[in-house]
């Protein structure tokens, strides 16, 4: 494709704000966007968590009933969209004919899993079908679709913490082969009981905060949010007048064929993602100037994934700043792909350096490793990577390039 | 940029309320035979309700992995149809090029039991199984189907309502025409259990009796279950190994329309005008009718007779409704192009008018092409095309 | 009154059943349920119906029954006093 894959609209809901200015600012500033679980009450080792700022109420122009039903994920998705394509400055034409991919884990099971519990407890008679609707990880592409007037393919993925990456790259894959004129891309996810306690009996939770990259690290910690990035041809978007704020130059995806819920200790699945990512964009691993990590902060995780940047990036790696973004506002799960995607595509357009909050000491493995502590840090940035490795080993991997803007 | 070649299905296999075997499914489904059964896995509010129960099957004939023995019931299905797709495709699942085997599977709801069996301990006792957490994780059938088969190349679980399947298998396409895969395992499964029932009993959407897909008087659906899952190769591929291609299939390009978001459309216009082209080449057609009025309704006024000659036939009415039953309607229109046979609606007494549909006895007519339009809630349409090679 | 009674338990039904975010004393006795009025949809339809079914004792058995029924807080509590077990 001539003149490339651009990102010309962005949309943004976490912990950090209600919208990517606030996110910048929340990147800047190196916010904290964790603190205590209050959404619901929780028995176990963790009550920590990174609650979404704001979740809109709408109506978006839907029926009344219809906002009436709206999960969580589905309202955060909703605004995330449509601050993508507001930024993008997608006509109703130009949505009538873009497509949706959506990736999200959970869907609505906040709503669900209280109206399951309530019918199982004998509060209620019937467990009914209005309490249920929002449950299908769909029904945030089917709003996204219907609010908006975005009427071209429409996909639901579900890979786990890498089901919006995966539809990033879908979108990118559309895109560039034709079939649509402009993708929007998004990630959705809201917490629920049933999340925080798998992980938390899975002792994956961090008691207190996730530390990536820390020599103590103990877990993560769960986020939510919703994330939005509109894809199209970039001699398309300049020829409109749309800004280039970044590019897509690749994305690659593999998978561990190992476990459920463990990565492959060896990250072959993590290296093959990342070498076809940057094979894809046809670049050296030696021009990556920022790698904005998975990063969950998890034992396990942090050591396979820096494992896989060593053995891929070289002795490069010591002079590569990394950052994980978890450590600010999360792992937002279904969302995690779509807003780590956006921080990427806001620290090469601003030059910022994101931070990883909580890192006291970093692990020995990595002590000659930049990983950005400090906020505030700026740099002058080509190209970034940002992978997202799912339970059940599916990685993705994105190279993302600088935009137009100076 | 490798150029698109054209995709052929060599492989076909379903786990369906038929049983396991390898073609159960489609002498079941041409036979006319009915896989509704009273339920039996669980209680249901009206006595004597008719489900499309999948048979059980011991775990350790499905799974080699040891991680495999604690498989979700979804996932065994779907590992299930894995399996017998590969061996119909006379592929040796021990010898796969692992990572240029892709595997794409859709599914409505997903693991539901294992997510009900969670919340109840999670809701008595107050903390969660760390034992079950690992299945309900909605990729799980994807996650176990790599592991089992040792499928190292892209994977991808989408979740698309009505048309799961549907998204999956175009999905793989994809994979395969550009180069990406050499070949792709493309489907859908959906497990039916007692929450998912209730939910539909309460809510009145299910028949009384037996199901009947675009009669007059359909009074709802019968709830099912199953997996179907396709092998996808280049034709050229195929040919050179000597496999036996049952169709090509391509992916037509996919829409929306205006709908509630939650319900079904009722732009029958818009959707026949994103069909229309699909239809001139694919006159046999495979719908998503089940029973359910809304559904249905909207379907017959989208593949009405018309200036072109359509057929239609529903096998919903067959195997019961779940969302990945589109798999097995991709599945059934394979095998139907290259048989040149279409299996029969069931439970029709008194017809809606201005449709032909397929009753009475499998019908035996030249089939240049079949389509199965792939509709779901929310205004989707995501059709797949079969051509007869 | 039985009537003035059940006027109000109808529009608590509505409010706690299909979880309105009205007070259910601002809703109209003669207003339509369904449509621009409190913006009821077919879903919301098919639950009140097993809703009133229920609560009332009563049986609506078709569209055509359950359309007339659903039409007014009025046409309802008719409905339910015309019909409903001696």
């Amino acid at each position: 494709m001539p003149g490339g894959i651009a990102i010309t609209g962005l949309g943004a809901l976490s912990a950090l704000g209600r919208d990517t200015a606030e996110l910048t600012a929340g990147l800047r500033l190196g916010r904290d966007g964790i603190g205590p679980l209050t959404l619901f009450a929780h028995q176990g080792r963790c009550a920590t968590a990174a609650e979404a700022a704001h979740v809109p109420a709408g109506p978006w122009g839907l029926p009344r009933a219809t906002v009436r039903r709206l999960s969580r994920p589905d309202r955060l998705a909703i605004a995330a969209a449509a601050e993508a394509c507001t930024q993008a400055g997608l006509d109703a034409d130009a949505r009538a004919a873009a497509a949706v991919l959506a990736g999200a884990t959970t869907g609505g099971m906040l709503e669900t899993e209280e109206a399951y519990r309530r019918w199982r407890a004998g509060e209620t008679r019937r467990l009914r079908t209005s309490r249920v609707l929002g449950t299908s990880l769909a029904s945030s592409g089917a709003a996204i679709s219907q609010a908006l007037g975005i009427f071209g393919p429409q996909e639901t993925m579900a890979t786990a913490c890498s089901s919006s990456a995966l539809a990033i790259a879908r979108a990118g894959d559309l895109v560039r082969r034709g079939v649509v004129p402009a993708a929007v891309a998004v990630g959705t996810d809201a917490l629920c009981r049933l999340t925080f306690a798998g992980f938390d009996a899975l002792q994956a939770l961090d008691p207190e905060r996730c530390r990536p990259f820390d020599r103590h690290r103990r877990g993560l910690t769960l986020g939510e949010g919703a994330a939005a990035l509109v894809v199209e041809d970039a001699d398309h978007a300049r020829a409109r007048g749309a800004e280039v704020r970044a590019l897509l130059l690749g994305w690659g995806t593999a998978t561990d064929a190992h476990h459920p819920t463990a990565p492959r200790p060896d990250g072959e699945g993590a290296m093959a993602a990342l070498r076809a990512a940057l094979a894809m964009a046809g670049l050296p691993a030696d021009a990556v100037d920022y790698v904005n990590a998975h990063g969950t902060g998890t034992p396990q995780n942090d050591a396979v994934e820096m494992s896989v940047l060593r053995a891929v990036l070289g002795t490069r790696l010591a002079r590569v700043p990394v950052s994980s973004s978890k450590s600010q506002f999360g792992h937002t799960l279904g969302a995690a792909g779509a807003l780590e995607a956006v921080v990427t595509v806001l620290a090469l357009t601003h030059g910022i350096l994101p931070p990883t909050l909580g890192v006291r000491e970093p692990d020995e493995a990595w002590a000659d490793v930049d990983v950005v502590a400090e906020p505030g840090r700026r740099a002058a940035l080509a190209t970034a990577i940002t992978s997202s490795y799912g339970f059940g080993g599916h990685n993705v991997t994105l190279v993302l390039g600088r935009g137009d803007a100076r | 940029m490798s150029e698109r070649a054209p995709v052929g299905v060599t492989g076909i296999g379903v786990v369906s309320p038929f049983g396991w075997e390898p073609d159960a499914f489609w002498t079941g489904l041409v036979s006319g035979a009915s896989a509704l059964r009273p339920a039996e896995r669980f209680s249901t509010l009206a006595p004597g309700r008719l489900v499309g129960e999948v048979p059980a099957r011991a775990v350790g004939e499905i799974a080699r992995s040891s991680v495999g023995r604690r498989m979700d019931w979804a996932s065994q299905m779907a590992v299930g149809a894995c399996r017998a797709a590969l061996a119909d495709a006379g592929l040796d699942a021990a010898a796969l090029p692992a990572e240029r085997t892709s595997l794409a599977l859709g599914s409505a709801y997903g693991n539901l039991q294992e997510t009900a069996t969670f919340l109840d301990r999670l809701f008595t006792r107050g903390s969660g199984n760390p034992l079950v957490f690992p299945n309900l994780v909605f990729n799980a059938p994807l996650a176990y189907a790599s592991i089992e088969l040792g499928i190292r190349g892209e994977t991808a679980m989408f979740s698309m309502l009505e048309a799961s399947g549907e998204v999956a298998i175009g999905w793989g396409i994809d994979a395969v025409a550009s180069g990406r895969a050499a070949l792709c395992l493309a489907g859908g499964v959906d497990e039916l259990g007692m929450v998912l029932h209730r939910v539909l009993e309460e809510g009145r959407r299910l028949s009384p009796g037996v199901p009947r897909p675009f009669d007059r008087h359909a009074d709802g659906m019968a709830a099912g279950e199953g997996a179907a899952v396709l092998v996808l190769e280049r034709v050229a591929d195929a040919r050179a190994r000597g496999a036996r291609v049952y169709a090509t299939v391509s992916a037509v390009p996919a829409f929306a329309v205006p709908a509630p978001v939650h319900g079904w459309s009722s732009d029958a216009v818009a959707l026949r005008a994103g069909l229309a082209a699909s239809l001139a080449d694919s006159p046999a057609v495979f719908v998503s009718a089940c029973g359910d009025l809304p559904r249905d309704r909207l379907e017959a006024r989208v593949f009405a007779a018309g200036v072109r000659p359509v057929v239609v036939t529903a096998i919903r009415g067959t195997v019961g409704e779940f969302g990945a039953a589109g798999a097995l309607a991709a599945a059934a229109a394979a095998r139907a192009v290259s048989e040149g046979v279409l299996p029969p609606t069931l439970g029709i007494a008194t017809p809606l008018g201005g449709l032909d549909v397929v009753t009475g006895a499998a019908r035996s007519m030249p089939l240049r092409g079949g389509l199965v339009p792939g509709l779901a809630r929310g205004g989707i349409c995501h059709p797949l095309k079969f051509e007869a090679t | 009154m039985d009537r003035d009674r059940l006027r109000s338990e109808v529009k608590d039904l509505l409010v706690t059943g299909l979880r309105l975010q009205v007070p259910s004393t601002d809703i109209q006795d003669d207003v339509p349920i369904f449509g621009e009025g409190l913006g009821l949809d077919s879903i919301d339809a098919l639950e009140l119906v097993v809703l009133v079914e229920e609560q009332f004792r009563v049986s609506i058995p078709d569209e055509e029954v359950g359309r007339k029924a659903l039409a007014s807080v009025n046409a309802l509590v008719d409905f339910i006093i015309a019909e409903r077990p001696a």
